[in-house]
């Protein structure tokens, strides 16, 4: 997995895919919300960053938009990539640096899956009790996709 | 935490974003303008989404624009009725908040990507004077509300037109063909904007439209020569909206396939008669594919991996719900649980996306801390740096 991931330079997911499978990896199977956004992208310094992000809200908002611009030629879309990089790089930073909320949530686990070092859960009658402002919040069903931690070694 | 928190941390992100692109934005040529125009619709999409209360929110702003433009709007078609398509009219008739192709049709006859601006008063003086009318005063209003919005014609395009002289038949087939091809690829925020950019274009071509935003023209698209790049991002965005159906549709036949596998192989025909096994297997097992292969170990021998020696021995009874003979146990899985995340979606699929510390199980109880998340519950959006989870299973 480490040989797999050092050498990537993924930028689509579908060459991802095809990379990993290549070495036989069960890469193809990793559910997300949109995509296997749990490959590794290559940004500048030689840093490996989630494109894990990039389904969220923001992310789509930022692809949706860049799209637009490349659809009227105002942009190349290596630029539109090397923007979603940074994106990547950048909401990692901001997430780590800048914010300090903790989180604590209760459920019925209905669902579990570890591919290639992503857990996917499936929790069913959720209850979220934010520490610092002590509100709650209900979900009658959620999905997690955590991809394992920069503080870890990933080798 | 709470949504405020969501918007100056997303309002951190974008200004982290924008800032670290400003020196490839430069180094590849593209105006700062754009920069900020991506900001800015970047921004207002947020904002409509409506997830959180957005440090910049200008929430009742974006309608503004909505309402008020479309008056304008209107009146320009019915200057130029005489000459409009039937489907001008249509589209013309059709709710303003729908987008921007509606309203970019509406202004089409008089205003189209090709040139036509400009071929439209010089080869058909005769009875266009209207349109010209219609034209001027979508550029006044515009230039009046000092709209930049909006995407804008490349360079390339109004100096390829120019020459054209085009008849009105030909301008209104390539108009219904832009048409088509704009409802495909516009959104719909900064309908009016565009419109009016549209409008100020061809008056402005010759005098440095780059100055400009240019209004987006997917027809350009198609008669550019081809991009490798804009292929490769186009693939891109197609495999974001189209991997997740393709994968989980693949993994829930593999899981589908290895636990049938499983269960057939703690059966070993012992429910099913001889006679019985060799349809079963054929109809049932791996639904379709496996069935050429069927077909052709029977034929061959057995040198398909499901089958290994003789058929009438090793086939398995495959199980299914739907067949009435078939042998259903408690192991069968009916449905993929995680099939269901096909029908999550952004507004109503709640979802975590973060990464984990620890992840740890004893018997049936399951903890996790997890760090760095945004979360989407409710239709709301939430951030943390650490979130700590208990659940059974």
């Amino acid at each position: 997995m480490s040989a797999v991931t050092s050498n990537a330079t993924f930028t689509s997911t579908s060459a991802a895919a095809t990379a990993l499978d290549a070495v036989g990896s069960t890469a193809a199977l990793v559910d997300t919300l949109q995509n296997p956004s749990a490959i590794k992208t290559m940004a500048n310094a030689n840093q490996n960053f989630y494109e894990l992000y990039r389904s969220t809200s923001i992310g789509q908002t930022l692809a949706d938009t860049l799209d637009e611009l490349i659809s009227s030629r105002r942009i190349e879309p290596q630029l539109a990539m090397r923007v979603m990089q940074n994106f990547d790089q950048n909401i990692a930073a901001v997430l780590g640096e800048k914010v300090k909320s903790r989180l604590n949530f209760k459920g019925h686990l209905d669902t579990y899956r570890f591919c290639d070092e992503v857990w996917t859960f499936i929790i069913k009658d959720v209850t979220f009790k934010m520490v610092d402002t002590g509100q709650q919040e209900r979900a009658d069903r959620v999905k997690i996709v955590a991809c394992q931690s920069k503080d870890k070694p990933e080798k | 935490m709470s949504n405020l928190l969501v918007g100056d941390v997303y309002g951190k992100i974008i200004e982290a974003v924008i800032r670290d692109s400003k020196t490839e934005f430069e180094e590849n040529g593209v105006s700062t303008a754009t920069l900020s125009d991506l900001e800015k619709e970047w921004k207002h999409k947020l904002s409509q989404k409506d997830v959180a209360h957005m440090s910049w929110d200008p929430k009742p702003v974006p309608p503004q624009p909505v309402q008020q433009v479309p008056i304008p709007a209107q009146s320009l078609p019915s200057v130029a009725t005489n000459h409009a398509q039937p489907s001008y009219s249509t589209y013309h008739q059709q709710p303003q908040p729908n987008g921007a192709t509606r309203i970019k049709v509406e202004n089409g006859p008089e205003q189209q990507y090709h040139g036509l601006p400009n071929s439209y008063p010089q080869s058909m003086p005769d009875g266009q004077g209207g349109q010209v009318r219609a034209a001027q005063l979508a550029q006044q209003y515009a230039q009046a509300r000092g709209i930049a919005g909006g995407l804008a014609l490349p360079g390339q395009r109004p100096q390829s037109m120019q020459p054209q002289n085009q008849t009105q038949h030909q301008a209104q087939q390539m108009y219904m063909h832009q048409q088509r091809q704009q409802q495909a690829a516009l959104q719909q925020q900064q309908a009016q904007p565009r419109i009016k950019v549209e409008n100020e274009s061809p008056q402005l071509h010759q005098g440095g439209f780059q100055q400009h935003p240019r209004p987006p023209n997917p027809a350009y698209a198609q008669t550019d020569g081809a991009d490798e790049g804009l292929e490769e991002w186009q693939a891109y965005i197609a495999n974001r909206r189209a991997t997740t159906a393709e994968q989980t549709e693949r993994a829930d036949h593999m899981m589908r396939d290895a636990v049938l596998q499983n269960s057939a192989s703690l059966e070993s025909g012992l429910m099913m008669t001889l006679d019985e096994l060799p349809k079963g297997a054929r109809s049932k097992k791996r639904q379709g594919k496996a069935r050429a292969a069927d077909k052709s170990v029977v034929a061959a021998g057995p040198s398909i991996p499901q089958l290994d020696g003789d058929y009438d021995e090793d086939e398995k009874p495959i199980k299914d719900e739907d067949d009435v003979d078939a042998i259903n146990s408690d192991l069968d899985s009916e449905e993929d649980p995680t099939g269901d995340l096909d029908e999550d979606d952004d507004d109503f699929g709640d979802s975590i996306l973060c990464t984990y510390d620890k992840v740890q199980r004893v018997k049936n109880k399951w903890k996790c801390v997890l760090k760095d998340g945004v979360m989407s519950i409710n239709k709301k959006e939430w951030v943390f740096h650490k979130g700590t989870g208990e659940f059974e299973w």
